[in-house]
């Protein structure tokens, strides 16, 4: 297949995108990566501090086992380069001439104090889009303060909606804010390829984790509720205040949620729990009716549900609700989502081998597109894997002149 | 006005809720024209005031677009619809699939009428599969992608936000795949068709987790705000009413710097807290610990000397820090909008401005634009009269016949 069919396979294999981040900034090459740019990611010397990320495959602590590194740099190329180093940083204006895009996550004001920011990269290369992502963007007061997820999510706002009422506040599991912050990056890159296939122009993104955090709250409405009525948004766990049920219940083996909003819902729904062996106060008329019908009766009728759920599994509710036209969710275990019969079905975990790791099974993009598919083209690099591919075959170092680099903790 | 990323693109959106306008609304802020379509046959009330008490997510979501009433179930409407499609260069709906049979609007009826179509539909479930004939509501699918398992404390309930969180993934990744799609269509002139599953957006948020499971056959639970890399790592009590700061200890020199900011105490020098492993296995005395200390503090100022030693610590922002914060105020963060008359709930009649969610990326040579929220069917006669050049008489005809409605 020549470069030209790839290309029209892929939404983005005619590019090229120089990534330097960490976790604040894998998931934005990851994304383009599957969507078939090519990404290549430049590590220290040392490596990227997340291959020292756990979990570890085995529990072997190992650079090349770090599922988190593994899970994260699927479809790029890798080679090592120190940028503290002033023939390193020459060697990565080389590479900026030939780029499309570069992504970072160094610390406000760090690429300009190499000498790399993007007023320079730009005169090397006008139609550069470079695009920083920091946790509090590049101005304003708290530009350059540490950060971390626990920071992130605390000053998006999410946490002070996330918890029992009478309970502290506590963050969404698995690192969420750096997820955001990657796909605002990758799909601001994407816009401004798009813009300067027109305009011939490039242009700098400045990407905030706490910007692109807070829109997580939009439908709560949490500042309009204080612009317009002064009121703070608290926790309420994980039922409604009014809605019965909405929310979680345990049951047999884990949990489920329950949503019932409508008349019908709630008839079909009360039917169910008596047929399969619940109180018969359930069917009595007074709960009958819509939305917040039964917001009087939301301790009863929560004790009812609850005596309900805990006599069957995840799946069984799952099934049984859902075949009933009622919205019941399994709270999903990873091995749960790992054995899901749906993702299954649609192909969405791939597997790859990798040379160290073997074979495992990574997520693949979550869309269909039999125009342009999500392709599994590789698995995370080795440390420096592609140095010569890239320093020998294209910028034309020698592998003697690569040696010396290396030798010298150039690259 | 520097002239946004989407100019001269047209985008026919029809879509309920959050992940079809939020794309909308992104593409409208970069000067693309995009026509939402509703018929005051069908509106969720809901979603113009309550079930929250204050405030209606619809103007955020509207803002800069083009607002037309069309009735597709009449099949009048549904000729137009086409029409539009035939003017436009996406078409976004997250309709179900048995909406878009009625409509006449499935992808192969939209891909007859034009073919090179940039299409992206987003089911709110899924099309195939076991699950195919599936409901969810958006605030729970967080339980099913796995992430409610992981939220919560550990000897507590599972945990969702009560927020769409899917749709706020799947809004981004449209943006990503419809600009892809359009970059496609200018070098191969071919259209594309996009599927993106409302569940399935949320299901990478735990991929390591998932990773994991496959490679160690371990499975990840809650453990409130704990971290296995960091102690301290929490959100710990402040002065006044429901009011925390987050701490988070990752090296030692995180470490030590936070016991200097503290002042050194006694308890400090522990055995029980002298490596990151002790502080990890003895968290829980840790935590009283620093408690004891945050609850004499005002959060905000715990952030304030934490960071003065570089140690990464913050607090937890309520809806008025969000409003107020000075940082966010200086990042112009908020744009205002003004809200049309809302038509009913409870803020029904209020009209002026109003803070409205921005785009959190900010370019260099082509800043978002806000526009007005419009009303439905202010522009109509634009779109019926300009754009399909349609004679008064016959958009007259069409409104009189429930069509454009």
């Amino acid at each position: 297949m020549s470069l030209e069919d790839v290309n029209k396979e892929t939404l983005f294999g005619y590019y090229r995108i120089l990534e330097l981040a960490d976790e604040k900034g894998v998931y934005s090459g990851n994304l383009l990566g599957g969507l078939g740019a090519d990404v290549v990611k430049i590590e220290p010397p040392g490596g990227d501090k997340t291959r020292s990320w756990p979990p570890f495959l085995r529990d072997e602590v190992h650079p090349e086992k770090s599922l988190y590194f593994l899970n994260f740099n699927t479809n790029k190329r890798g080679i090592t380069l120190n940028l503290e180093h002033e023939d390193g940083r020459e060697i990565f204006k080389q590479l900026v001439k030939t780029a499309d895009a570069v992504v970072e996550t160094f610390p406000a004001g760090y690429m300009e104090s190499l000498g790399l920011d993007y007023p320079v990269l730009k005169e090397i290369n006008p139609g550069l889009v470079m695009c920083s992502i920091t946790p509090f963007g590049q101005t304003g007061p708290y530009r350059n303060y540490k950060a971390c997820d626990l920071v992130n999510m605390a000053m998006g706002g999410f946490m002070q909606i996330c918890g029992e009422a009478d309970e502290p506040p506590v963050r969404l599991g698995g690192e969420q804010s750096f997820i955001a912050g990657s796909y605002w990056a990758a799909a601001a890159i994407a816009m401004a390829l798009f813009y300067r296939e027109t305009s011939g122009k490039g242009q700098y993104i400045d990407i905030s984790i706490q910007e692109a955090s807070i829109p997580f709250l939009q439908d709560k409405l949490v500042h309009q509720h204080w612009a317009l009525a002064k009121i703070n948004l608290g926790r309420y766990g994980n039922w409604s205040p009014a809605i019965m049920p909405w929310g979680g219940f345990p049951c047999k083996d884990g949990w489920v949620f329950i949503g019932v909003v409508t008349p019908k819902e709630w008839d079909d729904f009360s039917q169910w729990v008596y047929d399969w062996g619940g109180d018969k106060e359930m069917l009595n008329a007074m709960y009958k009716g819509g939305t917040y019908a039964r917001a009087s009766y939301v301790d009863i009728l929560g004790r009812l549900i609850t005596e309900f759920t805990k006599r069957y599994t995840k799946e069984e509710l799952f099934t049984g609700g859902q075949k009933r036209g009622i919205v019941v969710l399994p709270v999903y275990t990873a091995e749960d989502i790992a054995n899901c019969s749906q993702l299954e079905s649609q192909q969405f975990f791939i597997e790859a081998d990798h040379p160290v790791a073997g074979r495992l099974k990574y997520p693949r993009g979550p869309f269909y597109c039999d125009d342009a598919p999500w392709k599994l083209r590789r698995p995370a690099p080795l440390l420096g894997e592609h140095n010569e591919e890239i320093y020998c075959q294209e910028l034309d170092i020698s592998k003697e002149e690569l040696a010396l680099l290396r030798g010298g903790g150039i690259i | 006005m520097t002239q946004g990323i989407f100019e001269g693109i047209r985008v026919f959106e029809v879509g309920l809720y959050i992940a079809t306008p939020l794309p909308g609304r992104i593409l409208a802020s970069q000067g693309a024209e995009v026509i939402r379509a509703v018929t005051t046959k069908a509106v969720d009330a809901s979603w113009y005031g309550g079930p929250q008490p204050i405030g209606s997510v619809v103007p955020d979501l509207e803002a800069g677009k083009r607002h037309i009433a069309l009735n597709m179930r009449h099949p009048e409407g549904q000729r137009v619809a086409k029409e539009l499609i035939k003017k436009s260069d996406v078409f976004i709906t997250n309709l179900t699939g048995e909406a878009l049979g009625r409509f006449d609007l499935s992808p192969e009826a939209v891909r007859a009428v034009k073919p090179d179509i940039i299409m992206l539909w987003q089911p709110g479930f899924e099309v195939h599969g076991p699950y195919k004939d599936y409901k969810a509501f958006g605030g729970m699918l967080v339980s099913l992608v796995g992430l409610a398992e992981v939220t919560g404390f550990s000897d507590g309930a599972p945990m969702a936000s009560g927020t769409a969180f899917c749709d706020y993934h799947s809004a981004v990744y449209a943006v990503l795949l419809i600009t892809g799609a359009l970059q496609r269509h200018r070098r191969t002139g071919k259209g594309t068709f996009i599927q993106l599953p409302l569940y399935e957006a949320g299901v990478p948020c735990l991929g390591v987790n998932v990773l994991d499971y496959f490679a160690n056959h371990r499975i990840a639970h809650r453990m409130g705000n704990r971290h296995p890399l960091a102690s301290p790592h929490g959100a710990y009590p402040c002065q006044g009413d429901d009011r925390w700061c987050v701490i988070a200890c990752f090296t030692d020199k995180d470490w030590r710097g936070f016991c200097d900011a503290i002042g050194n105490p006694e308890w400090t020098r522990d055995s029980r807290f002298h490596t990151l492993a002790d502080r990890i296995k003895n968290a829980d005395d840790l935590d009283l610990l620093v408690a004891e200390w945050t609850r004499q503090q005002k959060a905000e100022e715990v952030m304030e000397l934490m960071q003065r030693i570089e140690v990464p610590a913050g607090y937890v922002f309520k809806g008025e820090d969000l409003v107020e914060n000075v940082h966010l105020r200086e990042r112009n963060y908020w744009q205002e909008t003004m809200y049309p008359v809302l038509p009913f709930g409870p803020d029904a009649g209020y009209a002026g401005p109003m803070s409205t969610f921005p785009i959190p990326m900010k370019f260099s040579e082509t800043p978002s634009q806000f526009g007005s929220t419009g009303r439905i069917p202010e522009d109509n006669d634009y779109v019926y009269g300009e754009l399909l050049k349609m004679p008064p008489e016959e958009i007259r005809k069409l409104t009189d016949e429930g069509v454009f409605v």
